[in-house]
């Protein structure tokens, strides 16, 4: 019963479906020379935009840049046709969770690695596990089932931010996270 | 980074209203509902069962044969805030940073208890699932999560609205900033002032010396104020909270 | 080993200790409390971009800017515009939920044949038919347009050049009648320059809640200080007399004699400025028939004249209608007898076509009626409307709602509703300055759903007439006056005439032959509908007002009758009791409720949305603003 408790259980709580599409943050990154927020920048209002859309992507891939499969896939299934990818998000968050990245990384100064982990640096994106029950991403969870030693950037349960804030003595308030 | 470089002075939000001023036009009213994503009326809500985090009421002085029009919300109790005292789920704070009474939909159990202990009748319950007709919540604002069907809500001070001026202070490094919630910015008389109380020189401060809370002698530090030149309403303000609802009809 | 019930029992019981050594009791409570916090039958709130479009608000004719907030291009909140010279930085309630009106429960996105639901372009060819026939029978086509003095009225009245005999109408409007009837007088366009004025009296008719301008009479009562005086006099103690500076209660039905009381003062105390021209009441007989006392009407009549340029206002109400032609007259009157200079002059706007008032074409008259889509915000009772039809007449509706009015219709022509359209605007026609402007669609429209343009085009096309013509005209009429100052806001703008540096001249007033009320035996009460400006109009009513009546006292709601305690004590009616209304033409349940700013003898009923027409056939089909009544416990 432990034993399915640790392996069993997790493994039927989650489903795991791939990204409709690929792509190196580290070809990106490293190789081409980008940083996170040439792509995942603010608007002007101090929005995060989020995931860039198709458009922004055909600004460098107007045609095809290398030789890899996946950029000939993400060429010939949304650069030509104009759709947008629907990205399944890892960090995406329940709608009544407020999270300013303005005030997190321009205020406090923060690397987005600090909460994402070194998603920046991966060679490929791994599969959407999705929380059968809530529908939430394995990523808010974090790898381990036990939550304990987690690294910093991994598990973004409302735990995580807590921590966080409490160690560096940030008074947020419920309001200041939640809406 | 330090404590001291994130901390900012500690604001307490408060409003105004000149009453005098009120045209009962009910235009924050709406304008409050859109901005917290409260749906129209389900078709069984009545006075009672409905949400309205900002009411206004019409109160009537028979002596003088005089008309008033009242605005009330969550009048933000600063002191032994009766609703936090009562939560069994600590779902009612009072933030430390802005003084609003913080509701937490998430933590709410639906027991009540507060909606029974606020002197000012001014927290609703969700007696339905919110509903929307088909395509209208398009329309919703991203800055409002919907509250579910057993949960109670109140007016935070549009939070959602100073979340984006946070975020677009935050842009330009800062963490200065100013806003507006709905119905002062809706109100086409503009009776509404709202500001920090903690700041002498702001608008909201220098009007409230010269008015009047709500029920004051309860010790519970509304920080909503109220103006007016008529005698009889602040007579009728150290009486009640908010005129009595009807009887109940339906449970 | 062998499988004893002993061990299935350790087994389970083991089992059961190991569980709370996994992760899964306490994995699963988390993820199903999450659960719980998003229910799937919740909507997410949307994602995307914040920017902010400009446009005007088209619930009325008011014309007052917007500011609308966008997330994904898709508005989900408006905002005034600071400075906007028709609305002055204010909104009504109607206007923060107008965003939702495209999404309205009632939207209509399909047409409607006899009723039936049909393709938008088969609606449309139903319409073009039915135009086609009354031209080759030479039958009475007329266009009603709650919104004269726009481009698309001067392609209606083009459309209607094609066809003889036909007639462009107008209902009436609060705002319209007393600037109206000064214009007919003066033999030019008449306004109010409210700024000028010193002293503002309204007669039965809600100035500071649903005149003209929401935002600009309000701004200027809230910052009037001693500057404007408002006075306000009406039976009930409604919100407009609530916030007057002074309320004067007198009796129903007694405007005009209250207006003519007014004038009798004024002629005998010399303080006239243009000659009596009609038997002005003596105070006595105007107090006996308004039931004031003599010293409160001197006293109005004296601030009236010795407080600088006054104004006197009727038009009556947006729900409960007109005053009668001898109350409008006798305020239009007083006007000249004041000799005020805040009526002035008003260029009209270069394609301004004059329309008929719909209350002054014979009955049974009209044989094709085609209603325009835009709303006034004020009621039009159908039956008042039929009245005017010719036996078997037909009604081609343009609607963006299906309304009972739209289920009537003999066809419904689907058309944008409210902010999915390039609209014009205009100025309130009392305004003393017109102003003309476009609003921007903030939403795509429907597929299938026309503009009002392109269905006027289309019927001028079907009767092989030429073609109407274009919204693009009037803005080039207007840049080839050369006058005006426009008002830019956003990627929206408003422009605004000149003065009219002219003076008003006033032909010798018309005699005033006061109405006699009609008495009816057995009918001690008067029944009043009430409401407020969108209650009952051709549009519904955005869906989050129902935080207004229905969730909260603030406005009545379908079937509320209201009562002075006075009046129900003596019928012997309770409290929250249901009761019966009846007059002459018929009889209606209510739901009582006791309020003392209702005078006693007057049952107060809300004409309210789809329940109006029931309340509006209790008071016949000649006027809608009062009827004798009984109340009948039942």
């Amino acid at each position: 019963m432990l034993a399915a408790g640790w392996l069993l259980f997790p493994a039927l709580l989650y489903t795991s479906t791939p990204q409709p599409a690929q792509f190196s943050h580290q070809a990106h990154g490293e190789a081409a020379g980008l940083t996170c927020d040439t792509c995942h920048g603010f608007t002007a209002e101090g929005r995060f935009a989020g995931i860039p859309t198709t458009e922004s992507c055909a600004g460098c891939h107007s045609g095809l840049l290398g030789e890899t499969e996946s950029e000939k896939h993400f060429f010939a299934n949304f650069v030509e046709p104009g759709r947008e990818v629907n990205w399944l998000i890892y960090s995406r968050q329940p709608d009544n969770v407020r999270f300013s990245h303005a005030r997190h990384v321009q205020v406090g100064k923060m690397e987005c690695a600090e909460c994402h982990g070194p998603h920046g640096e991966s060679e490929s994106l791994k599969a959407f596990e999705r929380n059968r029950i809530s529908g939430y991403s394995r990523d808010i969870w974090g790898p381990r089932m036990l939550r304990v030693g987690l690294k910093p950037g991994q598990g973004m349960k409302m735990d995580d931010c807590m921590a966080c804030h409490r160690d560096r003595q940030v008074e947020a308030g419920c309001l200041g996270c939640h809406r | 980074m330090n404590a001291e470089t994130v901390e900012r002075a500690p604001r307490r939000y408060g409003m105004v209203i000149d009453l005098d001023r009120c045209s009962g036009c009910g235009a924050c009213m709406v304008a409050c509902s859109a901005e917290n994503n409260v749906p129209p009326a389900h078709p069984q809500a009545t006075e009672r069962t409905g949400i309205t985090l900002l009411r206004v009421v019409q109160v009537k002085d028979a002596a003088s044969r005089g008309v008033a029009f009242i605005p009330m919300m969550c009048q933000q109790c600063g002191d032994d805030t009766p609703c936090m005292t009562v939560c069994p789920q600590q779902a009612v704070e009072v933030d430390k940073l802005t003084g609003v009474v913080e509701q937490m939909p998430q933590r709410c159990l639906g027991c009540r208890y507060c909606m029974t202990a606020c002197p000012f009748q001014a927290r609703f319950f969700n007696w339905w699932d919110p509903e929307w007709p088909a395509g209208m919540e398009t329309t919703l604002n991203p800055g409002a999560a919907p509250r579910m069907r057993g949960v109670v809500e109140k007016c935070d001070f549009c939070q959602s609205r100073m979340h984006a001026a946070e975020d677009k202070a935050a842009m330009e490094g800062s963490r200065e900033f100013e806003y507006t919630p709905a119905c002062v910015e809706a109100c086409p008389t503009r009776a509404i002032v709202f500001g920090d109380l903690n700041d002498p020189e702001s608008d909201v401060s220098r009007q409230a010396r010269n008015s009047f809370r709500f029920l004051e002698r309860l010790g519970t530090g509304p920080k909503v104020y109220y103006r007016s030149r008529r005698p009889w309403l602040r007579t009728l303000a150290s009486r009640v909270g908010a005129p009595p609802k009807k009887e109940n009809g339906n449970g | 080993m062998t499988g004893t019930r002993r061990n299935l029992l350790a087994f389970g019981g083991g089992a059961a200790a190991a569980v709370a050594f996994t992760p899964i009791p306490w994995k699963l409570l988390d993820d199903v409390s999450i659960w719980t916090q998003n229910w799937s039958w919740i909507p997410p709130v949307p994602r995307g971009e914040i920017t902010v479009k400009h446009s005007a608000c088209t619930m009325c004719g008011a014309g007052c800017g917007v500011q609308a907030h966008c997330v994904g291009g898709q508005p989900f909140g408006l905002a005034p515009v600071a400075g906007h010279p028709l609305s002055h930085g204010g909104l009504c309630a109607l206007a923060y939920g107008a965003h939702q009106m495209p999404y309205h429960a009632r939207r209509l996105r399909k047409g409607l044949s006899r009723g039936a639901e049909v393709a938008p372009d088969v609606a449309l060819a139903h319409a073009v038919e039915i135009l086609r026939d009354a031209r080759d029978a030479r039958r009475v086509v007329a266009v009603l347009d709650e919104r004269p003095g726009r481009m698309v009225s001067a392609m209606y009245a083009r459309l209607l050049g094609g066809l003889p005999g036909s007639v462009y109408l107008t209902p009436p409007a609060p705002e319209r009648a007393t600037a109206g009837i000064l214009s007919g007088w003066a033999g030019r366009p008449a306004g109010f320059d409210f700024e000028k004025a010193r002293t503002i009296l309204s007669i039965g008719t809600p100035l500071l809640d649903g005149f003209g301008a929401a935002g600009a009479l309000l701004a200027l009562w809230a910052n009037r200080e001693d500057r404007v005086r408002f006075l306000h006099a009406e039976p009930r103690q409604s919100h407009t007399a609530a916030l007057a500076d002074r309320w004067i209660a007198i009796r129903p039905g007694s405007e005009a004699a209250f207006a003519l009381g007014l004038a009798g003062v004024l002629v005998r105390d010399g303080l006239a400025k243009a000659p009596a021209p009609y038997g002005a009441f003596s105070l006595e007989e105007a107090a006996r028939r308004t039931g004031l006392r003599p010293d409160t009407i001197l006293a109005v009549a004296h601030e009236l004249a010795g407080r600088g340029p006054a104004l006197v206002i009727g038009g009556g109400d947006p729900v409960s209608g007109p005053l009668p032609r001898d109350a409008e007259q006798s305020i239009a009157a007083l006007n000249v007898l004041l000799g005020s200079e805040a009526v002035c002059p008003r260029h009209p706007l270069p394609f301004e076509r004059p329309a008929t008032p719909l209350l002054d074409v014979p009955d049974g008259t009209i044989s094709v009626l085609i209603a325009d889509a835009a709303s006034n915000g004020c009621a039009l009772p159908e039956a008042v409307l039929r009245r005017k039809l010719a036996n078997n007449a037909q009604i081609i509706r343009l609607s963006a709602f299906q309304t009972t009015a739209a289920r009537r219709a003999d066809v419904v022509v689907p058309v944008a509703a409210p902010s999915e359209a390039l609209e014009e605007v205009t100025a309130p026609a009392c305004n003393a300055r017109a102003a003309w402007g476009l609003a921007p669609p903030l939403v795509e429209r429907p597929e299938g759903v026309y503009t009002v343009p392109e269905v006027v085009a289309r019927l001028a096309e079907g009767c092989q007439m030429p073609a109407p013509g274009s919204i693009d005209e009037a803005s080039e009429a207007i840049q080839a006056l050369g006058r005006g100052s426009t008002f830019e806001f956003g990627d929206a703008s408003i422009w605004t005439d000149s003065e009219d540096s002219g003076q008003l001249e006033f032909a010798a007033l018309p005699e005033i032959r006061l109405e006699e009320p009609s008495l009816a035996d057995g009918f001690p009460l008067t029944l009043m509908p009430a409401g407020w400006r969108g209650a009952a109009a051709a549009i519904p009513l955005p869906p989050l007002t129902t935080k207004l009546y229905q969730e909260s006292e603030l406005r009545p709601g379908a079937r509320e009758a209201r009562v002075h305690p006075a009046t129900a004590r003596d019928l012997g009616l309770a409290r929250q009791s249901r009761a019966t209304a009846e007059t002459p033409y018929g009889s209606a349940a209510v739901s009582l409720r006791f309020d003392e700013s209702v005078p006693p003898g007057v049952v107060e009923v809300a004409a309210h949305e789809d329940d109006a027409a029931r309340v509006f056939a209790l008071c016949g089909d000649t006027c809608w603003r009062s009827a004798p009544a009984r109340l009948r416990r039942s």
